[in-house]
């Protein structure tokens, strides 16, 4: 089966699409042979991620069900390490809360425009779910497409300078060594590479950092760059939970506790998520009952349900039509990868903290920034389903029965986060 | 860390009893925190005499405890009192029910987005107290009687003339808690619900319950790990509205066949048809033995608006991880008589422990849960223009932990 681009979102060539797939390809195969367990005396060492239970792309004569594994992508983990209100002034907080705290797979961007008095006030929210690794490849193969792609997001054509940080014409080489460079580029100036395999990058793309250093993907939003909201992130927890985690019982396998399986696979930061343990758990239950597993086309994380009610404009709720909810990079209701949400700028006079947030509380409070908006999101990913068939005892993974783990908010990531708090109280109450 | 308090379900010695009654007490104007804490000190007295069969009114005699079980839960009011010793966690400030408003032409929703309104008669949410305290028990007399001591117990503090003279002295109210009101219910043995439904059939397990429910370390009040939120919405169901709609037509509502309580999954033409192969071979019910996994409802194919499918709809999830927005119902049916007829009204008390209001809050405001459905089905009234579920009230309660050394649960918000 050939995958589609995410959302129908792009017209591909033949071409470009079998690059496509072949990312998606390489990604299986990187993480396919990478150890399974990630703890000191695993329970078996010859495991590896690679799952009789997860295919690359699932076989064309399938009629399986398609699955939603499925989350809120409002940033959790500040919540737990510093509170509500706090997570929600660090998330806000620009390209820092972005780069930092938007790891659910979702990030967004505030726009800000100064009212008549001068005063800069939040317009509107910008959200992508879009992954950097399909812009990458697009990128890599095909500038137009890619100009294109940009210049749809964006609402004009950016310049040659903002993608490439050179005109393509003026690389030279051979068609290979082009193509590596345009890559190398695009990444250096939109995409950064993020950190989940920076010990195992090409050659060509070991001197760009985890972020991109351009302005396009910086100042605006154009793609997702968080360090773990990438496709190789995606596919490789997706694997992790993907086997027939178990624990022994009297009457045979049972399937085993989460925590149990989160110790012998990731740091304590993962179960403090809202993504992970769903596809952890989505996994898990569809390897322990036989069934498999495999992206559906096209793959991507897709903004699910938006619920807009609770938003009121001059005490009228706002809602799935209203035209200041605006959904793109996606064909149809369910593939949606972008969000435009507040009013547009010939709407000079109305702001985005002139919405309400009325959640039920006595005082509802002004929209003010993305945080509150991910909160009414739900995004996801869809999985095929297909089987069952019997699970061979020797393919059940037992990850012992000791559920130890450092709690989420004494976790290092939760230091992390406080650093950053320190550092947002200091810009907000200068010490004297 | 504390621990949960009685009167949940989440383990063997928590069983609680088929009859349940919640009273709701309001701070009076000008009621202080300490104050408050100084009077819920002795009505915590009272109800642990109650479990020990001990009637104020009835010196040296006995009388059956029905193994009362007594919880005590805040609501965001209380946080806001003089002298509060805690912060309100923001959570509760941010999940709470919105109030019914008098003169509304409308309905108003419990929650924005929610499809569950208030009853037209109602303009006055007594569940927006500022502390409500639950009681279970194995007999009726076990959970009203409370009630009555309560009475007893604030209507001697305002005779008394050494309270009001020190209240005098304080310019201070004497009685600083009055009822707003108490709700009883009950369970029944059949599980099924006023609508002739089963009900409760894909709860959490026991085991998963205490994960589920339990607040986790957190940076917003760590004081109140270990304990959880309790929401109560009593909701009466319009019976005519219900038994209007054909068989087919509340299958296709609830998800499930009324008789067997089998999950309906989609066929070929997206119809629902009951789940093959339930209720198992020499059964006749999704509750026999044997018929376990056809209880979780893991089907793909379930109906996408049917109230089973938006209720649960992260169901693969742990329950313990907020994504998958699981809470523990704890619902006793309610029949309460009313002047006109028919005389009745039936309904169920909805309670639910959670480890965050936010998961309550998802399920009933979030488009693809149950956000604008009343139950489940098209959002809008049944036919007839009329509302199947309607709320008499709703609140949301922390429901603080038992900690060691603290005269009762949650006395440190109260400013001791």
């Amino acid at each position: 089966m050939r995958y589609d681009p995410p959302g129908w979102a792009d017209r591909l060539d033949a071409r470009l699409l079998r690059k496509w797939n072949r990312t998606i390809r390489c990604w299986f195969r990187f993480y396919g042979s990478e150890p399974l367990y990630k703890i000191k005396d695993p329970p078996r060492s010859d495991s590896t991620l690679a799952s009789p239970f997860f295919a690359s792309e699932p076989p064309t004569d399938t009629t399986g069900p398609v699955v939603e594994a499925k989350w809120s992508p409002q940033p959790l983990l500040p919540i737990t390490c510093v509170g509500l209100e706090r997570a929600q002034e660090l998330c806000d907080r620009g390209l820092l809360g972005r780069r930092t705290l938007h790891a659910e797979y979702a990030e967004y961007r505030v726009v800000c425009r100064r009212d008549k008095t001068g005063r800069r006030r939040p317009k509107r929210v910008e959200v992508t779910t879009e992954l950097p690794d399909y812009w990458l490849c697009v990128a890599r193969h095909d500038p137009l497409k890619v100009r294109e792609m940009a210049t749809e997001v964006l609402g004009f054509e950016p310049s040659w300078m903002q993608l490439y940080g050179i005109e393509p014409d003026q690389i030279t080489g051979t068609p290979r060594a082009r193509e590596r460079e345009l890559e190398r580029r695009f990444a250096q100036q939109v995409t950064g590479v993020g950190a989940g395999s920076l010990d195992r990058l090409p050659a060509h793309l070991k001197d760009v950092p985890e972020q991109p250093t351009g302005s396009l993907n910086r100042g605006r939003l154009l793609c997702m760059t968080f360090s773990l909201n990438r496709l190789g992130d995606l596919i490789e927890i997706l694997l992790m939970g993907a086997h027939p985690w178990a624990a022994a019982g009297p009457a045979g396998p049972r399937p085993a506790d989460f925590h149990a399986v989160f110790r012998v696979l990731t740091g304590p930061e993962f179960a403090c998520r809202r993504s992970d343990p769903v596809f952890i758990a989505e996994g898990q239950d569809a390897a322990f009952n036989g069934f498999k597993l495999a992206l559906a086309n096209p793959p991507g994380i897709y903004m699910l349900g938006f619920t807009p009610q609770v938003f009121r404009f001059q005490d009228k709720p706002l809602d799935d039509d209203h035209d200041w909810v605006r959904f793109s990079r996606g064909a149809g209701k369910g593939y949606r990868q972008r969000l435009e949400f507040g009013p547009p700028d010939e709407l000079a006079d109305v702001f985005l903290d002139d919405i309400i947030v009325d959640d039920g509380t006595e005082a509802p409070r002004p929209l003010t920034g993305g945080f509150q908006v991910l909160q009414q999101l739900e995004v996801g990913v869809r999985l095929v389903r297909w089987g069952p068939t019997s699970v061979a005892p020797g393919q059940f993974e037992y990850p012992g029965d000791r559920r130890d783990w450092t709690p989420c908010n004494a976790s290092k990531r939760c230091g992390d986060v406080l650093e950053m708090l320190d550092g947002h109280e200091q810009v907000r109450v200068p010490k004297s | 860390m504390g621990s949960l308090q009685e009167g949940i379900y989440h383990n063997c010695s928590n069983c609680t009893g088929p009859h349940f009654t919640v009273l709701l007490l309001r701070a009076v104007d000008g009621a202080t925190a300490p104050r408050i804490g100084g009077l819920l000190g002795r009505l915590w007295s009272v109800y642990q005499n109650l479990k020990n069969g001990v009637v104020v009114d009835l010196p040296g005699q006995r009388v059956p405890s029905g193994e009362l079980r007594v919880l005590v839960g805040y609501g965001r009011n209380v946080f806001t009192r003089p002298c509060v010793g805690r912060r309100a966690p923001p959570e509760l400030l941010r999940y709470g029910f919105a109030s019914p408003k008098a003169g509304s032409k409308d309905p108003v929703p419990i929650m924005p987005n929610s499809g569950i309104r208030y009853d037209e008669d109602v303009f006055d949410n007594p569940a927006e107290a500022d502390i409500a305290v639950q009681f279970t028990a194995r007999t009726q007399i076990a959970v009203h009687r409370p009630i009555v001591e309560t009475w007893k117990c604030l209507r001697d503090l305002q005779q008394d003339p050494v309270e009001r003279e020190r209240a005098a002295a304080e310019q201070a109210p004497v009685v600083p808690l009055e009822m707003a009101g108490f709700f009883s219910g009950h369970q029944r043995d059949d599980r099924r619900s006023w609508i002739d439904f089963h009900d409760g059939v894909n709860n959490l397990r026991r085991e998963e319950r205490q994960a589920a429910i339990s607040i986790k370390p957190n940076a917003d009040a760590g004081w109140a790990t270990g304990g959880t939120y309790m929401a109560f919405i009593r909701i009466a169901v319009n019976l005519t509205a219900w038994r209007a709609l054909s068989r087919t037509e509340q299958e296709h509502i609830v998800g499930r066949d009324k008789l067997t309580g089998a999950p309906l999954v989609r066929d070929g033409q997206g119809k629902g048809r009951p789940a093959p192969g339930c209720p198992v071979s020499g059964t006749s019910d999704v509750l026999q033995g044997g018929n376990e996994p056809f209880r979780e409802q893991r089907f793909p194919e379930l109906l996408p608006d049917s109230h089973v499918q938006r209720a649960n709809n992260h169901r693969r999830q742990a329950p313990e991880f907020r994504a998958s927005s699981r809470i523990y119902r704890q619902g006793f049916e309610f029949l309460e008589p009313l002047d006109t007829a028919p005389f009745f009204r039936a309904g169920l008390n909805f309670v639910s422990f959670q480890d965050s209001p936010e998961r309550l809050h998802t399920i009933l405001t979030q488009d693809r849960w149950l956000g604008g459905r009343n139950f489940g089905g098209d959002p809008k009234p049944t036919r007839g223009g009329s509302w199947l579920l309607t709320a008499r009230a709703a609140g949301m309660f922390l429901v603080p932990p038992v900690v060691k050394d603290e005269r009762f649960p949650g006395h440190s918000i109260l400013g001791y």
